[in-house]
């Protein structure tokens, strides 16, 4: 058995597998296995609920039956999720590609964060990858698997208005040395500007993925397009995004596209939501 | 043989009979262009809005009728100002006669104007919960959840209290929790906390809320309220129950039920 450990490589890419042959990538919490039949792919992933595991591990080929068939199999209270792909002819490769999410993420800082009138800071923030699936030449999309799948979370100004958005908890480090490297997880450097005259409550930020390249730089970490959010007064903000890698991604190469075509001015209530909802 | 073709030939040219076969032929052709440009105007608006295609499909087609029927009326020489004259007194007469059905028309314009709901919502009018499959003339027909059909007069629906659940985006899922008097009821709040928390389908925001019920006969009562999209609710609410009685099982947790002690005294035993 052929065993990559990823610590220098990467999860995504082109992988080859014969009939009866599996694929086993461990992706921070996410263990996804992929099978080969002649008819069939066969796709199994489980999650773990721990978003900040680090593990990166890839083994193939496996035997077919190595790999849990059953919703219960195995992983005592952990279920895992079996789909299986009926295709003419499963010949051909397999591609795994990392994009982002297919929402946008709001970003909570752990902490409280206040910029005050007039300054501007850079924050550094994750958000988690999906794990595409394509096969065949013509790179067909068989299913898309969260990395890591986080909780659902209403992002507008009542429970009539507003955009299902995914949550996340973030530390917003403002160094970028002291960006954990990971592998399932990109970086956005979002640049906060206040223009307003007074101290600006950084709550929550919500940020659009969906328009968002994804990058890897040279050592190893995800990227971004940077984007940055400036506030004159009140609770909106226009959102620019920038073009291309940040500066600090060194020898960046492009993963994959934005899934919406960016728009050249998104305004957004990006820094606080709504009081109560009761 | 040339007799029957000349009386053939007579009936052919008979004035009244060309005009009643005209007007057949505009009548067919009326309400094959009614059928079909209502149709056309349903499918072009459809992808739209279900509701509004369907209100567009109904005006066409009673417009192209009504101008269908006005046409063959002129054709077979009727005066049409006339007939508006005496449909004017025959309505009155109508109007006593059909107090309902024209309660119900009237209802049906005041739904139509007001939309309280759309077709494909999902409404509870009364007893009958049901998805709603069209808003018509006299009636709103509803798909019911163990698939019956159901028709409820306009006019009853205009007097009743209706809820739209498709109305709004997101809905609350409301969980009664009673634990045990020895209980902790602050660790009781975290654990429930943290089984939102671990429910992706729970939102975030709006925040989980657990609010004080009472003290029960045999337990406190919280209410849990979690929010979460409208399409999730049955899941989250069937899902968070289990995750609840697990997570409580894993705390220790008791969840009461009412007991009762009996006492038997021995000076009470049956003669």
């Amino acid at each position: 058995m052929q065993t990559v450990d990823s610590a220098k490589t990467s999860w995504w890419g082109e992988w080859s597998l014969k009939p009866g042959e599996a694929g086993h990538w461990e992706i921070g919490p996410l263990s996804l296995w992929i099978v080969r039949f002649t008819h069939e792919w066969r796709i199994t992933y489980r999650e773990v609920r721990e978003p900040l595991d680090e593990a990166l591990l890839v083994e193939l080929p496996l035997h077919a039956d190595q790999v849990p068939a059953f919703k219960h199999q195995g992983y005592g209270d952990t279920e895992v999720s079996v789909n299986r792909f009926a295709v003419a002819d499963a010949s051909g490769s397999l591609v795994l590609e990392a994009t982002l999410a297919d929402r946008p993420v709001v970003i909570r800082p752990e902490t409280p964060l206040f910029v005050p009138a007039r300054q501007s800071v850079e924050l550094y923030v994750s958000t988690p990858v999906w794990a595409r699936v394509l096969v065949r030449e013509d790179r067909q999309t068989l299913c898309e698997v969260p990395t890591f799948r986080p909780s659902d979370t209403w992002f507008g100004p009542s429970t009539t208005e507003g955009e299902l958005c995914y949550a996340s908890r973030t530390s917003a480090r403002l160094a970028f040395e002291e960006v954990p490297l990971r592998f399932h997880r990109a970086v956005t450097p979002v640049l906060v500007r206040n223009e307003g005259s007074d101290a600006l409550l950084v709550e929550r930020v919500q940020l659009p993925v969906q328009y968002l390249s994804l990058f890897r730089g040279e050592n190893g970490f995800l990227w971004t397009e940077p984007v940055t959010l400036e506030r004159h007064a009140g609770e909106a903000a226009h959102v620019r995004i920038g073009h291309g890698a940040p500066q600090r991604a060194m020898g960046a190469r492009l993963l994959s596209e934005p899934r919406r075509a960016p728009e050249s001015n998104l305004i957004t209530r990006t820094f606080s939501a709504f009081q109560s909802f009761f | 043989m040339e007799s029957l073709f000349a009386d053939l030939q007579a009936l052919l040219t008979n004035e009244r009979i060309g005009s009643w076969a005209v007007a057949a032929v505009t009548l067919l052709f009326g309400l094959l262009a009614a059928r079909l440009i209502g149709g056309g105007v349903s499918r072009m608006l459809k992808s739209a809005n279900a509701h509004q295609a369907m209100i567009a499909r109904r005006v066409t087609t009673y417009l192209i009728f009504g101008l269908t029927v006005a046409s063959v009326l002129m054709q077979l020489g009727f005066d049409i100002k006339v007939l508006l004259g005496a449909a004017g007194i025959f309505t009155v007469a109508i109007g006593f006669a059909s107090q309902t059905s024209a309660s119900n028309i009237i209802s049906g314009l005041f739904l139509l104007g007001e939309r309280p709901f759309q077709v494909g919502d999902i409404i509870t009018v009364g007893n009958y919960t049901g998805e709603v499959l069209s808003i018509d003339l006299l009636s709103v027909k509803l798909r019911t959840f163990d698939n019956l059909f159901v028709r409820l007069p306009n006019e009853s629906i205009i007097k009743s209290e209706i809820v739209n659940m498709k109305r709004f985006p997101l809905r609350r899922v409301d969980i009664q929790v009673g634990v045990a008097y020895s209980e902790d009821v602050e660790k009781v709040r975290e654990v429930l906390l943290e089984v939102a928390h671990r429910n992706v389908l729970c939102l975030e925001e709006p925040p989980p809320l657990i609010i004080f019920q009472g003290f029960g006969d045999s337990s406190v009562n919280h209410q849990f309220s979690v929010w979460t999209k409208r399409e999730n609710f049955l899941a989250v609410r069937n899902n968070l129950a289990i995750e609840i009685k697990q997570a409580f099982e894993r705390h220790g947790i008791g969840i009461p039920y009412p007991y009762r002690t009996l006492v038997v005294q021995n000076g009470n035993q049956p003669v």
